[in-house]
Order: C-alpha cells, then sequence, then structure tokens
C-alpha cells in the first residue's frame, strides 16, 4: 500500500514537473542579456558542449551561444564572428535596432531566423545555429552555420541495385532534402518541417509535390502526425504505427520506407508523401500498397521482358518464403501421396533417419537459422568468416551426417531463406508467417495451411491506409495498373498516364 | 478500461488453454510410422488370404540408401482369412500402417482371380489413399512369388513389373488395366473387365506381359492367345508398337505398326446387329529387301491382321460372351431402344451379332529399300 | 437510406460465382437422387431458366430502392409479418451454412479420412469464417477477388489434365435412363442457389451495373458447371456411380507428368472456397440479426449461431432420420424458392400495392 501510494506520488510530481518544464519553455526570452544566460547556464546544467562567447558589438553587450561539434567554426569566425565583433554603425541605437542592423548590414550567412522564446531557442542551438543575444533586447538572432559531421553519401547496404543511382540518404536530414530536390526541379516540390517527439524534438520534414498529392492524405497524415506522442524518436521507424490506421493488426505494414532518393522520387511522383526524420537514413512513404513491396528502382531501369520475369520470381519467392516450409510438413506428414515416388522415398529416409517429428525438426532448423542471422547481423566483419563456417557446419553438413535433421528439410529450409532475401522489406512479416504456417501445417495439414493461407489473404484485403486499399490494383481490380503489377510494360505504355495512389480504386 | 483488461486477459487464457487442446492433433502417423508400399500381391489358398506387400525399406541408413541409385525396398506377407486381418498382421508385425499412396501394381494370383477378385478390388479402392491408376495384373504364378522375384539378385520392384506389363504400349493406347477401369467394369454387368497376365517364369526369374485375361462377372474366365491379345490391342483405338510376322512364300517378314487407328460402328438390321470394324494401321516391314513380288505384301498383312482381329471377337465375344470393346455402348449410342428392348440378353445378341472386319495398311519398308521406301505404299 | 457501395459490380460477380463454385464441387449422384450425371446437362439449362426466373422479383425490388438490402426491405414493408420474413432469411442463411459445412464433414470423414480431428477442422473453419465476417463485406470480396482467381486456374489446370482422358463412350445418350434423372437434377440444382438470397443480402454494397452481374454470374455458373459434367463423365464414365463426390474423384484421377494426384488441389480449392462461402453466409446472417435485434445483441448471437453451426455440422451426418431431411433435395428446393423468389415476390406486390 505504501509502495503504490508513494509510486502514485512520484507520477504526480513527473506530470507536475513535466508541466513546469512546457511552461518554460515557452517563456519569451528576458530583456536581461545576464538572465538569458543564466537561464540557458541553468536549463543545460553547464552541460561541457554549450558554448556560451561574450562579445560587445557596437559598444553594447551580447553574447554568442553554440553547441560544440554543432557548427562550421570556419563559417562561424569568418562569417559571423569577424563581422560582427568588427561591425561600426550607430552605436545610439537600442539594442533591437542594432540587432535588426547586425542581420541585414553585417551579417553574410543568409539563414537567419528571429527568435522569441526559449524553446526556439533551444531548438535552434542544437540543430547547429548559432545564437546572438543582445542586452536590453527580448529577440535574438539564430545565425545558419551548422557545420555537424555526417556520414558521407554512399549507396545503401540494404537496397543495393544493379542499375541507378548509387547514393542513399544520410542522417542530416537537409542534406537528404538536397537529395530529393536535385531529382525533381519542380518549385511545386514542397518540404515541410515539423517536430516530434517530446524530448528528442526531433525534426522531421513532409516531402510532396503539391497538385499531385491528395489534399485529403496529407491532411490525415498531419492529423497523425499531431496524434504522435513519443518522447524520443530516434529512428524513423517509431513513427510507423501511428501513421497506421487505428486498431490495424496486418502483418504488413502501410507506410514504407526507403533509404533511396531515387525511389522516394519515384513515389512522390505517384502522389505519395515521403516523411524524412532527422537522424535517420530512412524515409518513410505514405500511403504504401502491397504490391510495392515488388517493385523496385532496378526494374524500371531494365529491358520490360526481364523486368517483368524477376518480377515474377519476386512473387514466387514471396510465396516460397511464406509458404513453402508449412506446404512441405503438411504435404509430408498428412498427404504425402502428392509426392512423385521418387521424391517420397528420400523423404521417408531422411525422416526415418533422424530423431524429431518433421514439424518440430523444421522449427529447430528455422530457429537456428534464425539465430545465425541475427549473429551475422551483429557480428563485427573481422568475424563474419567465422559465422559463415560455423553455420555452414552447424546446421549443414555435420547436422545431416549426423542425422540429426534431414537433407530434404535442410534444402527446403536454405531454399526458404535465400527466397525471403529477394524481397527483403518483406522479410519480417515472412518470417512469422512461416513459422506460423509450419505449425499449422503439422496440425491441421493442408486444410490448415490453406485455411490460414485465405484468412492471410482476407487480413491484406481488409487493410486499408489513408483511405487506399492495401491490395490495389489486385482488389478492387484495375486492369490499366496491371501494366506495372503482372507485368513491368516499357516506358513508352508507363509514360501515357501516371496513377496517382489517390486514383487506385476504392 | 478495467473490465476490457480483465475481459482480454480471460479470452487470452482461453486460448492458451485451447492450444493445449491442440497438442491431440499432433498424434497423426508420420512417414517414419508409415509402410510405403509399392507394390500389392494378393493369393488365396485354403480359403485364407495371403497378402503380399513390397515395401520400401527405411531401415538401412538414411545416407547409404539415398545414394545407392535404386530404393531398397523388403517383401512382407501376411495370411489371415480376411484381407483386413492380413492387412493388421501386417501393420503388427512392422509397427507401421500401411501406406498405399505410393502403390502402382496389384497383382492378384491365377487361381485367386478364378474365385472372384471383385472384393479384393473394392477392398483396396475403399482405401482413398490409393491412386486409382494403380496397374492391376494376374500373375501365372501366385502373387507372392512374382513380387519375391529376385532376378539379377534384386528382388524385382513393382516399378519394373509395371514397366514392363506397359512396355511399347503408352497409358493412352491399349487396353487400361488399372482399378479405376476395373472397377467400372466390375460394376457394370454389360461389360467384362479384361487384365494383363503377368506371365512368370520360376526356373528364370523372369516376368513377360504379353496376353489378356478375361473376366465374366468377377472371376478369371479365359487367358487370350499372344494372337487374340493382338487383335484386341488393334480393336482398341490408337494401338502402337505390336509386331508380328507374316510368311510371303518361303519367307518370314516381321512388321511393326508404328500407327493404327480403329473405328467400330454398328448398324441393326433385322434385329441382329452388324458390326463394322475397320482398321488403317501405318506399320513397318522388316527383312522385306530381297523380295521381287512386294505388290502381295499388302493384302498378305492386312489380311493378317483381319484375321487378328477376328480372333479376339471369336475368343471375347463369341467364345466367352465378354464384351470387353464396349459393343454394347455402340448398339445403346445407334439404337437406343434396340438396346433397351435386349439389354437382359445383351451377351447372346453379341454373340450372334455379324463383324465385317477391315483392315488397310500403309506400309514403310524398312532396310536397303528405305532410301525410295517413302515412296512405296 | 444512405447507399453503402463499397464493392464493386465484378466483386459482387466473383462471390456469387465463388458461392456457386463450392456448392457444386460438393455434387453427387446419390443426394441428386440420380444415376446419369450426364443428363444434369439438361437439367443444367433447366435449373438456369428457372434461377433467371427467381432473380425477377429480387431484382425489381432492387431497382425500387438500391440502398435496401432484402432484410431492409422485410423490415420496410411489413411489420410482424416482416419479422416472420426475416427470422425465415436468417434460418436460411444459417440452413446454408450449416449444409456447407457438414457436406464438408461428410466429405473429409467419408472419402479423405484424414488422421486430424474433423471437430478441429470444424472449429478452425468457424473461426476464421467469424474473423473474415468481422472484417467486413469490402475485406471478404477483395479475397474472393484472388481465391477466385486461383480457384480458377485450379479448374483450368485439371480440366486440361482431364481432357486426354475423355473418351466418347462415356457418354451415354440423353436422356437414356428417363426423364426422372433429369428432373431430379433439375430441382437439386435449382435447390443449391444459396447465391441468390445471398445477393439479395449484397447487392445494396455494391456499384456498378448489377443486372449484368447477376445475369453473367447465372449464366457463368450453369456453363462452368456444363463444362465440369462433360469433362467429368467423360474421363470418368462409369466409374462414376461408385463415388460420392465425382469431382474429387476427378482430381485425384488427373495427372502431369511425375504429379500423379491432384486432389490436393482439390483440398485446397475446397477449403479457401469454403472459408469464403461459410463468411458469406455468416455475413448475411449477421446482417438480418442486425436488422432484428441491433448490433449489439447481434454479436452475441453470432457466437450462438457459431456454436450451434459447429455442433450441428458435427452431429447431422451420424444421424439418418435428421440428415435425410435435411439433405432432401426437396426441402431445400422449397426452402430456397421461399426465399429466392416468393418472399420477394410478395414484398414486391405489397409495394406495387402500396403505390397504387
Amino acid at each position: 500500500m505504501r509502495n503504490f501510494l508513494n509510486k502514485l506520488m512520484h507520477r504526480c510530481k513527473s506530470a507536475q514537473n513535466e508541466t513546469q518544464d512546457e511552461k518554460e519553455k515557452k517563456q519569451p526570452l528576458s530583456n536581461s542579456l545576464e538572465k538569458n544566460l543564466e537561464y540557458f547556464k541553468k536549463s543545460f546544467d553547464e552541460s561541457a558542449d554549450l558554448t556560451i562567447k561574450p562579445v560587445k558589438i557596437l559598444n553594447t553587450n551580447a553574447a554568442i551561444i553554440t553547441m560544440e561539434g554543432m557548427i562550421n567554426k570556419e563559417t562561424f569566425a569568418t562569417s559571423v564572428m569577424n563581422p560582427i565583433v568588427y561591425a561600426f554603425g550607430e552605436e545610439a541605437l537600442s539594442s533591437e535596432e542594432k540587432l535588426e542592423y547586425i542581420k541585414s548590414n553585417i551579417l553574410t550567412i543568409s539563414e537567419q531566423i528571429d527568435v522569441l522564446t526559449f524553446e526556439d531557442a533551444f531548438k535552434l542551438v542544437m540543430s547547429g545555429f548559432a545564437l546572438l543575444l543582445f542586452d536590453e533586447c527580448e529577440k535574438a538572432l539564430a545565425i545558419g552555420v551548422q557545420g555537424f559531421n555526417f556520414r558521407s553519401i554512399a549507396e545503401p547496404e540494404t537496397e543495393v541495385m544493379q542499375k541507378g543511382s548509387k547514393e542513399g540518404f544520410v542522417e542530416a536530414i537537409r542534406i537528404n532534402l538536397t537529395l530529393i530536390r536535385r531529382r525533381i526541379k519542380n518549385p511545386k516540390l514542397k518540404f515541410e518541417f515539423s517536430t516530434v517527439g517530446q524530448i528528442s524534438k526531433t525534426d522531421i520534414c513532409l516531402c510532396y509535390i503539391n497538385g499531385t498529392v491528395s489534399s485529403k492524405i496529407l491532411a490525415e497524415l498531419k492529423r497523425r502526425l499531431a496524434k504522435i506522442d513519443l518522447k524520443n524518436v530516434l529512428a524513423a521507424e517509431y513513427l510507423m504505427p501511428y501513421l497506421e490506421e487505428e486498431g490495424d493488426l496486418s502483418f504488413f505494414s502501410g507506410v514504407g520506407y526507403s533509404e533511396r532518393p531515387d525511389t522516394v522520387c519515384g513515389k512522390i511522383s505517384e502522389g505519395r508523401i515521403a516523411i524524412l526524420v532527422d537522424g535517420t537514413p530512412t524515409a518513410l512513404i505514405v500511403p504504401y500498397l502491397f504490391v510495392e513491396y515488388f517493385q523496385t528502382i532496378d526494374d524500371y531501369a531494365e529491358r520490360p521482358y526481364f523486368a517483368t520475369l524477376t518480377r515474377w520470381l519476386k512473387y514466387l519467392s514471396f510465396l516460397i518464403s511464406t509458404l513453402l516450409p508449412g506446404l512441405y510438413v503438411a504435404l509430408a506428414v498428412f498427404n504425402p501421396e502428392v509426392f512423385p515416388d521418387r521424391l517420397i522415398s528420400k523423404i521417408a529416409y531422411a525422416i526415418a533417419g533422424t530423431p524429431f517429428p518433421l514439424m518440430l525438426e523444421t522449427l529447430i532448423i528455422h530457429f537456428v537459422y534464425e539465430i545465425m542471422r541475427e549473429a551475422g547481423l551483429r557480428l563485427p566483419r573481422p568475424l563474419g568468416h567465422a559465422v559463415s563456417i560455423v553455420g555452414g557446419l552447424v546446421i549443414g553438413e555435420t547436422a545431416v551426417n549426423a542425422g540429426l535433421i534431414g537433407a530434404p528439410t535442410l534444402m527446403v529450409v536454405a531454399l526458404t531463406a535465400i527466397s525471403s532475401y529477394v524481397i527483403p522489406n518483406l522479410y519480417e512479416p515472412t518470417a512469422i508467417l512461416r513459422l506460423i504456417f509450419i505449425l499449422v501445417g503439422g496440425i491441421l495439414g493442408i486444410w490448415g495451411v490453406m485455411l490460414l493461407f485465405s484468412v492471410l489473404i482476407v487480413n491484406i484485403c481488409a487493410k486499408s491506409n489513408f483511405g487506399i486499399p492495401f491490395v490495389a490494383p489486385i482488389a478492387p481490380f484495375n486492369l490499366y495498373s496491371m501494366r506495372d503489377v503482372i507485368m513491368r510494360a516499357g516506358w513508352k505504355t508507363l509514360s501515357q498516364k501516371t496513377e496517382n495512389v489517390q486514383n487506385m480504386p476504392h | 478500461m478495467r473490465k476490457m483488461i480483465t475481459t482480454k486477459k480471460i479470452v487470452i487464457l482461453l486460448e492458451l488453454v485451447l492450444v493445449g487442446f491442440l497438442c491431440g492433433c499432433t498424434q497423426v502417423a508420420g512417414l517414419d510410422e508409415q509402410l510405403i508400399v509399392y507394390g500389392i500381391g494378393v493369393d488365396k489358398t485354403e480359403g485364407a488370404y495371403e497378402l503380399t506387400v513390397q515395401a520400401l525399406n527405411t531401415q538401412t541408413t538414411s545416407e547409404a540408401s539415398s545414394e545407392e541409385e535404386g530404393k531398397s525396398i523388403v517383401n512382407i506377407s501376411a495370411t489371415a482369412p480376411t484381407l483386413i486381418e492380413t492387412v493388421n498382421k501386417i501393420e503388427n508385425q512392422t509397427g507401421k500402417k500401411i501406406l498405399y499412396s505410393h502403390a502402382i501394381v496389384l497383382i492378384i494370383g491365377q487361381e485367386t482371380a478364378k474365385s472372384g477378385i471383385k472384393e479384393i478390388i473394392k477392398f483396396f479402392s475403399t482405401n482413398h489413399k490409393l491412386r486409382p491408376t494403380v496397374e492391376v495384373l494376374i500373375s501365372s504364378a501366385a502373387a507372392k512369388d512374382v513380387l519375391a522375384n529376385e532376378g539379377d539378385g534384386d528382388i524385382v520392384n513393382a516399378e519394373d513389373i509395371v514397366s514392363i506389363s506397359k512396355i511399347g504400349k503408352e497409358s493412352d493406347d491399349g487396353i487400361n488395366s488399372n482399378i479405376r477401369y476395373l472397377l467400372s467394369d466390375l460394376e457394370n454387368p454389360q461389360k467384362a473387365a479384361k487384365v494383363w497376365l503377368l506371365e512368370y517364369n520360376e526356373d528364370e526369374g523372369k516376368v513377360a506381359c504379353s496376353q489378356i485375361a478375361l473376366f465374366k462377372s468377377d472371376k478369371l474366365t479365359d487367358i487370350l492367345s499372344e494372337e487374340a491379345t493382338k487383335g484386341v490391342l488393334l480393336i482398341y483405338k490408337k494401338a502402337k508398337n505390336i509386331a508380328d510376322s507374316i510368311n510371303v512364300g518361303d519367307a518370314q517378314l516381321y512388321y511393326e505398326l508404328s500407327k493404327a487407328k480403329s473405328k467400330i460402328n454398328v448398324s441393326v438390321d433385322s434385329n441382329r446387329p452388324v458390326f463394322n470394324v475397320s482398321l488403317c494401321a501405318d506399320l513397318e516391314l522388316y527383312n522385306a529387301d530381297n523380295l521381287a513380288a512386294n505388290s502381295e505384301i499388302k493384302p498378305i498383312i492386312e489380311s493378317r491382321l483381319t484375321e487378328l482381329m477376328q480372333k479376339a471377337i471369336d475368343s471375347c465375344i463369341k467364345k466367352n460372351g465378354c464384351d470387353i470393346f464396349n459393343f454394347y455402348r455402340h448398339i445403346m449410342n445407334a439404337n437406343a431402344g434396340f438396346f433397351k428392348e435386349n439389354l437382359a440378353n445383351m451377351e447372346e445378341v453379341l454373340k450372334a451379332a455379324d463383324y465385317e472386319i477391315s483392315a488397310q495398311a500403309k506400309i514403310r519398308y524398312m532396310g536397303a529399300n528405305q532410301k525410295i521406301s517413302s515412296l512405296v505404299y | 437510406m444512405e447507399r453503402k457501395d463499397i464493392i464493386t459490380a465484378p466483386q459482387l460477380f466473383s462471390l456469387l460465382f465463388l458461392v456457386n463454385i463450392i456448392i457444386g464441387i460438393t455434387y453427387n449422384l446419390p443426394m441428386a437422387q440420380s444415376s446419369s450425371m450426364w443428363d444434369h446437362v439438361i437439367s443444367a439449362a433447366i435449373a438456369l431458366l428457372i434461377n433467371v426466373v427467381y432473380l425477377l422479383p429480387m431484382y425489381k425490388l432492387y431497382k425500387i430502392n438500391p440502398t435496401m438490402s432484402i432484410a431492409d426491405n422485410c423490415a420496410v414493408n411489413f411489420k410482424k409479418l416482416g419479422t416472420v420474413f426475416l427470422i425465415i432469411y436468417g434460418v436460411y442463411y444459417l440452413f446454408a451454412y450449416c449444409y456447407t459445412l457438414s457436406l464438408f464433414n461428410i466429405f473429409v470423414r467419408d472419402v479423405v479420412n484424414p488422421d486430424i480431428s474433423l471437430f478441429m477442422l470444424t472449429l478452425c473453419v468457424i473461426l476464421a469464417a467469424s474473423y473474415a465476417t468481422c472484417k467486413g463485406i469490402e475485406g471478404i470480396a477483395r479475397a474472393c477477388t484472388i481465391i477466385l482467381f486461383i480457384i480458377c486456374a485450379s479448374i483450368a489446370f485439371i480440366v486440361f489434365t482431364l481432357i486426354p482422358q475423355i473418351d466418347v463412350m462415356n457418354f451415354p445418350p440423353l436422356l437414356f435412363e428417363g426423364l426422372m434423372d433429369t428432373v431430379n437434377g433439375t430441382v437439386y440444382l435449382a435447390s443449391l442457389s444459396f447465391y441468390i438470397p445471398l445477393a439479395a443480402i449484397i447487392m445494396p454494397f455494391a456499384k456498378g451495373n448489377i443486372k449484368k452481374t447477376l445475369i453473367a454470374s447465372t449464366v457463368s455458373i450453369y456453363a462452368l458447371f456444363v463444362l465440369v459434367i462433360a469433362v467429368v463423365t467423360g474421363a470418368l464414365g462409369d466409374y462414376l456411380k461408385t463415388q460420392n463426390f465425382p469431382i474429387y474423384t476427378a482430381t485425384s484421377v488427373a495427372g502431369i507428368g511425375v504429379f500423379k494426384r491432384m486432389d490436393a488441389i482439390y483440398l485446397g480449392i475446397f477449403t479457401s472456397g469454403l472459408f469464403i462461402t461459410v463468411s458469406l453466409f455468416l455475413f448475411a446472417f449477421f446482417s438480418v440479426m442486425k436488422r432484428l435485434f441491433g448490433e449489439g445483441k447481434s454479436k452475441i448471437i453470432i457466437f450462438l449461431s457459431d456454436v450451434l453451426v459447429l455442433i450441428l455440422s458435427l452431429i447431422l451426418p451420424m444421424f439418418k432420420e435428421v440428415s435425410y431431411f435435411f439433405y432432401d433435395i426437396k426441402f431445400i428446393f422449397m426452402f430456397t424458392m421461399a426465399t429466392a423468389f416468393v418472399i420477394p415476390l410478395v414484398i414486391l406486390i405489397k409495394h406495387k400495392m402500396q403505390i397504387k
């Protein structure tokens, strides 16, 4: 009881403190430079990266606040400090007039923002701006001298393409904006900044093309973003659940993501909205359709007949990676009559020589494979070879020779694993689904597999995001759109009419 | 809110409990607990059935077996008063449940067939796992001996037996001797069942398949001669790869049919059906290089083909009253009224019917004359 | 009443077509009280005409107010009698649900005889159907489009593999056994027109040319039926008479290359199609219950009806007297006629009289 009351008290206090912090942050800047600086020091609690440089400008006390490592020191020195320290002008002007004078006549940096509240001041300083404060002035000037280090632009490792651009997004949102702007040199391309995360105050940017995007979808997106109550947003994927429909329990996400600017530009051109998140090289794309998981930039860079073949390979790979193990277990256990005569003898030998029931064996191999995969992801590169060798030995020849697992089962799992990498974006749902299919196949046989498959189809078909059916244009069926679903028609055909996402049948 | 959480907890608990019931569903017999059967042999001696199954032997190590070219097979037999008891005995002997899904041949001993096969066929056909395309053969010796036959040291497996029975006779050629057709023949009183006879040479341990066994109702009634068998194949449409010989003067010529198509027409004349059986055959003739009298060959061959078909009709219809050619069906399609009137004594009607048989042959000379053979038809 | 419009006319076609495929593949001669399957070609033609007649009053009612389903029409045009009609429809949909599921159970138990528990399988089907019903007609319709495509491809594949096995001699002369087979076949086929009362509930949700959809679905259903009869009769011949589920037998006989038995495809088709079919019946039942009792109570009724259907579909095949009545084609024919034709006609007449 006492513990409960103590916890309750603690919760109330934190809530109170939070409200108090919120009130303080919305507080406007003070007239007194000293009070402002005092407030900064108190808020940052004398943090080592906060740099406060007092200066005298036009015979008035001023200060410049920056964050260590966030600014470009050369730019700061040559374009900010030098000009303002050696500035000359009318000393009889008021502090505010002096600030305006500095802003308009002295500073050569184009990005300058007037700051009136502490909240904005903190955000801009922590975004790499230099904050210029004058004594007896309730306004501050944020000067854009960002110069933090960021990763160089390189091809994303998770979306490797044979043809097309080798550029990928980086963690800095502003760089990502330029990557998009360079590809769509259209004034209708609009970027809209916003902030999410109560503590992290992460910058996000909505990218869309005016006139192409649906105003309804845009309004709905903004409404959902406003409802995000996360404290910290450290990755773009944190936002995904908030962008889905409420109560959506589907395995597949109606929010796409990409690290490639060319992909994002393609999506934006079709009326979709991309959301860039500062600190993450991933752009979220809404609304996203199921068929888009099977579309890559390479498809559009290749000849249509080959692109169609690879498209179908992807569909087949998806089915193999999801259904094959479950079907194998179901047929081998319940309907062995389907197997040809020679194959059944191989399977029978394999099963007879192993100690585990087939369903359990398949599950074990899958779990071992998932462990190997996770280990491979986390291990440092020099040790990667060791993992390959151990993996090959453990779940490869040794296990089969020892009679712990059967060769056909291993083949099935290997084929499933390879197939799942054909569509890496779908790896997560297929990994879970295949385990469920194995269980259902082992318990209910082919009936269970087909029933679950049908339920999965209903689950996908009933899903919509932003009013667009997830399985459009397959259901509701749109024959014209099939030119980019069943096949990849040539560019001369595709360019005849652009299908915006909001025009999908629904 | 609290109510919702409590309801959710109850639902989740219920689901977990229900999942526990699923454990009962996993007691299905796995492949390792099943006896995969390739061949089945049934004999009946002294009122008891002897069932022999040729099954996959999974007792050897998995790797060794899979590296061998052939499967490791084993024959298991059991004797009991009824078939179901024999099956139970085998299952008790091996500790495995019999899986019929890959059985490809069912051999019934000749002596057993004489006492009736309907019970045997029905017993196996009711097993849903058994393929309706299982080949049914009557063996001249006991089925057990055929399956246990060791040619060249290895047990002759069911696959080889089936391929022998089908050699030169593709699936859509000649007669169908599988369980599906046999069952429909046995169910239809107008039809007679026919099945290939597997001749077993005990001394050499070899099997051959060149004669047809005729059934009346479900009892073996006669074994057709090789010539009559060829005639049956000729009458059955699209009979291919039949080989035969003819004598032209002192020379013996051999021919092989490459293409044959027969047509059966029937007309009812004065309450008597007249069947017109015509055959068009393409054949390859061997050993005719040195013959001068080529013009005589064609009529001789056509006469021979006619003779074979006549023998078939005489053996099946006239002698045994077994309509294996669906002649009754032709009458039914041509004259339904006549058919209905004579339904009860269709056998006599067919025996009394006239059969006008004709054959036309297109001959391709093989050998030294091959270069100009296309001109010599 | 506001138009609901959430499925398209082609989706409506696919729903109705699929329902009939699933009902059709459980077709069997003993239930049709016939010995010749080939005569049912004529039965199909007559049943097609009967169905067209059935569709007329229902379609007329739809034209008067496209936003109202048959349940709405019953409630609006009649008071007490409307409630009776609603109950009849509710019982009909539940009957259709139970009938389809019990046939599936008979098939699984008697023909396939798997090692799994029939109770578990039926329960899973019912749970899956309930889930689909919760997702709404939109989800079911879209899923049906995809599943129907797979089913049609499978049927085409099976027909293709069976065509080489067709023997012209297997076709007896039409009406050889007399008229009774044809009459019984007609009654049987007409009785299984569950899709018409189902359409009466679903039509208001559809947008597009409903008239063409209904005609197309009716004609396609019977055209497919005739094709399947022709192929199955030609391929199986007299073997048909020994089989309870001839279409399943035909698939087990089909083969291509090394793959000899296609009955696993049949099982797959049956299961996925059955799931959509029973979901639709449950959805229709739910719509009627919603009209009768409101949304809150109808959810409890759905749960209870699921339990009832589970019990009935498992025990029905065991009790001959009850199952004899349950599967009697004359009883089903009367019931279908009442819901597909008589009640809509009565409502239509009442409506016309009201206008006068």
